[in-house]
């Protein structure tokens, strides 16, 4: 191939318009794409303090439950991901709507309606829209450093729950702030593991529109000179004579011909 | 992409959408010209008015083709490229012309009686030719006048439906043996190699083969199974004409930058020819 990627992108430069062109169609199309078709999910974040239960009297002390919140902090965080913590978790919120729901039952017969209304808002509160299983629950963890910093615990970490319904991970996270307390004690007597935040629900974080139709208008850009690229490179048409002399090495080259074009410029120049 | 021609060989052709693209790369974005497709050969004939470098190309080929060693005395040069429309016969016209010009006593005969064209290119009255001779039906070749001196013509004639049989016949060889004598220099306008045989049965009875390769259009591939094909018949293969070549390409070499000398084309106004005519 007599056309190196060099020159090929100088002379693509000169075909900026359908460079830009296509950087526009592939960015719109992402952009209607991702607004459109693709199925949107939202975020609720909770996050966690962990703190020692007895206040540290020792000097050093203090840093001494530093350093041991920040070693048990890997198997924590493997906790609270797991599958088995997930498919707790929703069994936690089954159970719990299965005892409000009897709850309710209960006082509807006792004919207290206002404790009924509560434990109804309860059902309402910890009822899933969609069947998720352990697996399916997209949940993960990070360390809160800016929580760290604001605050006396020793470690925070935050746990987000990503859903297609906003609903649903709100209550995901309000039944981790609940049920986090049984997991901790298994895992460690001496801290204190509690929700401290707020939960965040409703936060739309997928698709994100705007990035995609960059992404894809930055590979837009670059389509027509991979098309043109590979075009030229699966080109076996002989263009030049050392291209000739390389299929024919054997065989003299007896002559070039020019094109027309040339024996048309020079004649031009002759005629001048 | 690749088919099977009528030869048993194998035609190679980029697919459609490729070939549109990469033309359109080099064409409109890397402005490398592109073949002209015309017919009228009028305009691209070799005359005194020819653009110099046009004129230098074919005077280059013909001292090339001299120093073969295949052009010592009477000699029959076949011309053939690897797939149709690939310049063999505007450059075996303009070839022919080139050693006319020179003073040999040069005939051109058409031995593509399947696509017929130097007919069209010297408008000659007669349409009989080698078919008719071939066939039986003229007893003496039909050779005519080209209307430039030291060129004659003998044309394809009409169409017959066994060419490759005609032309492996022993009145083929007899009319090449008895035209020798007649001529300093015959060129014998065949067919492609890569798709049909009769270029084939002639290589042999030549005294050597040039192949005709279109810069921007011959396949390497093709160019390949020509010269394959050629070797195979023992034919002797005197070289390559690269035709078309583009400027821009590279391909014209250190001679690339022709174009900027405007003042080395009026070298072709006072060259050889008029030089010839003043003496």
């Amino acid at each position: 191939m007599e056309i190196s990627l060099k020159d090929l992108w100088k002379a693509l430069r000169k075909a900026w318009v359908w460079m830009l062109l296509c950087a526009l169609l592939f960015g719109g199309a992402a952009y209607v794409y991702n607004s459109v078709f693709v199925k949107k999910q939202y975020s609720s974040s909770i996050t966690f303090g962990l703190r020692l239960k007895t206040a540290p009297t020792e000097v050093g002390a203090y840093s001494q439950s530093v350093a041991v919140a920040n070693a048990i902090l890997p198997q924590l965080m493997t906790i609270l991901v797991k599958d088995k913590t997930a498919e707790d978790l929703l069994q936690y919120c089954a159970d719990k709507v299965e005892w409000a729901e009897a709850k309710a039952a209960e006082a509807d017969a006792a004919g207290d309606a206002e404790a009924a209304a509560e434990y109804r808002a309860i059902v309402k509160d910890y009822t899933l829209s969609k069947k998720y299983t352990g697996l399916s629950l997209a949940g993960s963890t990070s360390i809160d450093y800016d929580s760290v910093t604001k605050t006396n615990y020793n470690m925070c970490i935050k746990v987000t729950y990503r859903t297609d319904s906003p609903q649903d991970c709100a209550v995901l996270c309000h039944a981790m702030s609940e049920h986090i307390n049984s997991v901790l004690e298994t895992f460690s007597p001496l801290y204190v593991f509690k929700p401290y935040t707020e939960i965040y629900t409703g936060t739309k974080v997928a698709p994100n529109a705007r990035n995609q139709a960059m992404l894809f208008g930055f590979v837009g850009l670059l389509i027509p000179y991979v098309v043109a690229f590979i075009a030229v490179l699966v080109d076996r048409r002989i263009y030049t004579e050392d291209a000739l002399r390389s299929i024919c090495p054997n065989y003299a080259i007896l002559g070039q011909i020019p094109t027309i074009e040339i024996q048309q410029e020079e004649k031009q120049h002759a005629e001048a | 992409m690749q088919k099977h021609n009528g030869n048993g060989g194998k035609q190679f052709q980029m697919p459609g959408f490729c070939r549109k693209i990469a033309s359109y790369v080099r064409t409109r974005i890397l402005h490398i010209p592109q073949r002209i497709e015309c017919e009228d050969y009028d305009k691209k004939l070799l005359n005194e008015d020819s653009a110099f470098g046009v004129m230098e190309a074919y005077r280059m080929l013909r001292t090339n083709l001299l120093y073969t060693g295949a052009l010592a005395d009477h000699a029959i040069i076949g011309l053939t490229s690897a797939m149709p429309n690939e310049g063999k016969t505007l450059t075996c016209m303009n070839l022919a012309i080139s050693f006319a010009m020179a003073g040999k006593k040069t005939l051109i005969i058409d031995g593509d009686m399947r696509n017929p064209s130097q007919i069209k290119g010297f408008g000659t009255p007669i349409h009989l030719g080698l078919s008719e001779y071939l066939s039986g039906i003229r007893k003496d070749p039909v050779i005519q006048k080209t209307g430039r001196d030291n060129l004659f013509l003998m044309v394809a004639g009409k169409r017959p439906p066994n060419t490759a049989e005609l032309l492996a016949s022993p009145r083929m060889k007899e009319l090449l043996e008895s035209l020798r004598e007649e001529y300093d220099v015959i060129f014998l306008d065949l067919p492609p190699i890569g798709l049909v045989s009769d270029t084939m049965v002639v290589a042999e009875m030549v005294d050597g083969m040039m192949l005709v390769v279109q810069a921007g259009e011959s396949d390497a591939r093709n160019v390949q199974a020509a010269i394959a094909s050629l070797e195979q018949m023992k034919a002797h293969i005197l070289g390559v004409v690269l035709n078309n070549v583009s400027q821009k390409a590279g391909g014209y070499g250190r001679y690339g930058r022709y174009g900027k000398y405007g003042k080395y084309g009026s070298y072709g106004a006072y060259d050889a020819p008029a030089e010839a005519n003043e003496k």
